[in-house]
């Protein structure tokens, strides 16, 4: 309805810059299609079906002069919102996510005794998101990592069970199926950066506090068909150690690097197991 | 037990729907061919969500299809044609929005809403939607629920 009221009002400033008074070309009740188009020598209006005729046909043409100008005022997209559709696409700032299980394998860099290290874990079991909407994401999480750390034979770890001071000796002589390691695990609190890479690549950066819940020490060696398993507990592991990691990740699956400065042991309760490096893949980082 | 429940009340649902849209050429459209289609939408509301602005019956239909979207158009302008009152545009000869005011139905508005945003200027998408409205809520609230 608006449209054919704009239409009437258009051809009447038309009618009055001709300087002319305003005359009724014709009234339309009720019209099923207006068209109007333009061209350059003239505009056209096109109304079909009306109230009493659907097969209604009316033409209204109006040629410009080679000096006339033509003004159109053309209208605005429409800008859609769809009630109840949920946009895949939208994003938020703040999230509450899990993410970032990884495993790798490394070494010490303090202790050559050290053969080699393992360590597994959920980075973060349940971490809070902030991200910017601008390829950036920073987040704090809680989460569970675990090491391992295996002797180079012949060495064994021992404990004074009276000092629960954790020692280095040899296997007994003629022992086979040996292996010495000591595990730790921990309650990981991460604070960590992500800067976004286009559509797939990220890069993290961070730091955790690894609160050490439990360490243990399990010696295991064959001797005359014998099987022995020791296991020390009681250990005087540093309750609170802080790592450093980095990580580049295409999609879902990455490779980290992670470096564990402090020592495992307290002072004095163990040989000096620090400047640990790790290397591993991580999924969903 | 769970699947079965659901499927019930979708075919409530969609029953409910279609009893409103009765008499209409968009009817075809929602018989339920578009289901699983790719490239297609189509979203049902009834109930507490729609009284919640003013409807009892949302249904709406985005399609991605070109060839789609003529079927669409030719259907909508059938229905519009029946209207009591409507703002149309066109665009290179072809229906970019229609928004038409239909007959009321047992004291209920209805309206259908069409929008090719093919013929778009800013930033044109492969996308159709026609969607079918019934409630209380008038013309100039349904226009503001579906405009940014």
């Amino acid at each position: 309805m608006k449209k054919i009221v704009l239409l009437f009002a258009t051809m009447l400033a038309i009618a009055q810059a001709q300087a002319a008074a305003p005359d009724t070309v014709t009234v339309i009740e009720h019209p099923n299609q207006v068209i109007i188009t333009e061209t350059p020598t003239g505009s056209l209006v096109k109304v079909i079906g009306s109230k009493e005729k659907d097969d209604y046909s009316y033409t209204y043409t109006m040629q410009h002069s080679g000096n006339d100008t033509v003004h159109t005022s053309q209208s605005t997209d429409w800008e859609l919102n769809l009630p109840f559709m949920k946009s895949s696409n939208k994003e938020y700032h703040w999230s509450i996510v899990s993410s970032g299980l990884y495993f790798g394998a490394g070494l010490s860099t303090s202790y050559d005794m050290v053969n080699n290290c393992f360590n597994w874990g959920l980075l973060n079991i349940a971490s809070l998101n902030y991200n910017t909407l601008h390829g950036q994401q920073f987040s704090i999480g809680v989460g569970y990592d675990n090491q391992r750390f295996s002797l180079k034979r012949p060495n064994c770890f021992v404990m004074d069970e009276a000092t629960n001071i954790v020692g280095i000796d040899s296997y007994p002589e003629g022992t086979v199926d040996r292996s010495s390691v000591l595990s730790v695990r921990a309650i990981q609190f991460p604070l960590q950066f992500q800067q976004f890479i286009g559509k797939n690549f990220h890069i993290t950066l961070g730091g955790t506090m690894n609160w050490n819940v439990y360490a243990k020490c399990n010696t295991h060696y064959k001797v005359n068909k014998t099987h022995y398993d020791v296991s020390y507990r009681g250990i005087k592991q540093n309750k609170l150690t802080f790592d450093v990691y980095g990580a580049l990740s295409y999609n879902r699956f990455g490779i980290y690097c992670r470096y564990s400065p402090c020592n495992v042991f307290k002072k004095g309760y163990g040989p000096e197991i620090k400047n640990t490096w790790m290397l591993g893949v991580a999924i969903a980082l | 037990m769970k699947r079965i429940t659901i499927i019930i009340l979708t075919c409530l649902l969609t029953s409910m729907a279609a009893m409103a849209q009765k008499g209409l050429n968009i009817n075809r459209l929602f018989d339920g061919r578009y289901k699983k289609a790719t490239g297609a939408t189509e979203i049902i509301v009834t109930g507490y969500q729609a009284r919640e602005i003013g409807l009892t019956v949302y249904h709406s239909l985005s399609v991605t299809d070109k060839g789609q979207a003529e079927l669409v158009e030719g259907l909508v302008v059938k229905d519009g044609s029946q209207a009591i009152d409507k703002e149309v545009e066109y665009r290179n000869g072809q229906l970019y929005y229609g928004f038409y005011t239909l007959k009321k139905n047992k004291g209920e508005n209805r309206y259908i809403f069409y929008l090719n945003q093919n013929l778009a200027r800013k930033s044109p998408k492969a996308v159709v939607t026609l969607i079918y409205m019934e409630g209380s809520a008038n013309s100039e609230q349904i226009k503001k629920l579906i405009r940014k």
